[in-house]
């Protein structure tokens, strides 16, 4: 059985160095939840918006990638 | 048990066997909606510790001798940008194994494990950093 509490962890043990970036989580550990908590989709409209947003977090993660992937421009 | 522990051996050979598929995800079924809906949670959250990771490469290099306080070190970098490879690797072949018809959550939940055993060394390079 899957649990949201190694999930919820995860992000949560983040939240400091993050704060300290500036960077906010809170969206990430939302959307994260919600999608955990969602039922699964049913309807055809529901399963196209799921492949959507599937398509669209792998292109995220991408792109996030290859950010990390670039070197910073030296000055 | 031992049922169980086939399946989590079927469920990583099958993830490391289709990790190396990039195209375009599978169509949710009804069938495999469920599964692959916890997968894409499972992506939504590693976007945390990625996030992290940009944000320190982000920060000029740091030189010898140092000149600059925020600096990021080229071997921790080149550390976070295999373990995030291998990450990426993992949820591909996680979000694969969640789009098989049929496959069972026991074997999901093993080839989320994959992935999530593979942020371990992520977290420990970021953490080692201020």
């Amino acid at each position: 059985m899957l649990s949201l509490l190694p999930l919820a962890m995860e992000i949560l043990a983040y939240m400091p160095q993050a704060i300290k970036l500036g960077i906010d989580l809170t969206d990430t550990a939302g959307r994260a939840v919600a999608l955990f908590n969602a039922p699964a989709p049913a309807t055809q409209d529901e399963l196209a918006a799921l492949k959507s947003a599937i398509d669209a977090e792998k292109a995220k993660l991408a792109a996030m990638t290859a950010e990390l992937d670039q070197d910073p421009p030296t000055s | 048990m031992k049922s169980t522990a086939t399946a989590i051996l079927a469920a990583i050979s099958l993830a490391l066997m289709l990790g190396g598929c990039a195209g375009p995800s599978a169509s949710p079924t009804t069938n495999t909606a469920a599964l692959q809906q916890k997968v894409l949670a499972a992506e939504v959250a590693y976007e945390a510790p990625l996030a992290l990771a940009v944000a320190y490469n982000k920060r000029p290099r740091c030189t010898v001798p140092p000149t600059i306080v925020l600096c990021s070190e080229p071997v921790v970098v080149e550390q976070l940008r295999k373990a995030n490879h291998a990450v990426m690797t993992a949820f591909g072949a996680a979000m694969n194994v969640a789009s098989t018809p049929g496959v069972s959550e026991s074997a999901v939940v093993a080839a989320i494990a994959v992935a999530t055993d593979a942020i371990g060394p992520l977290q420990t390079i970021l953490s080692a950093y201020k």
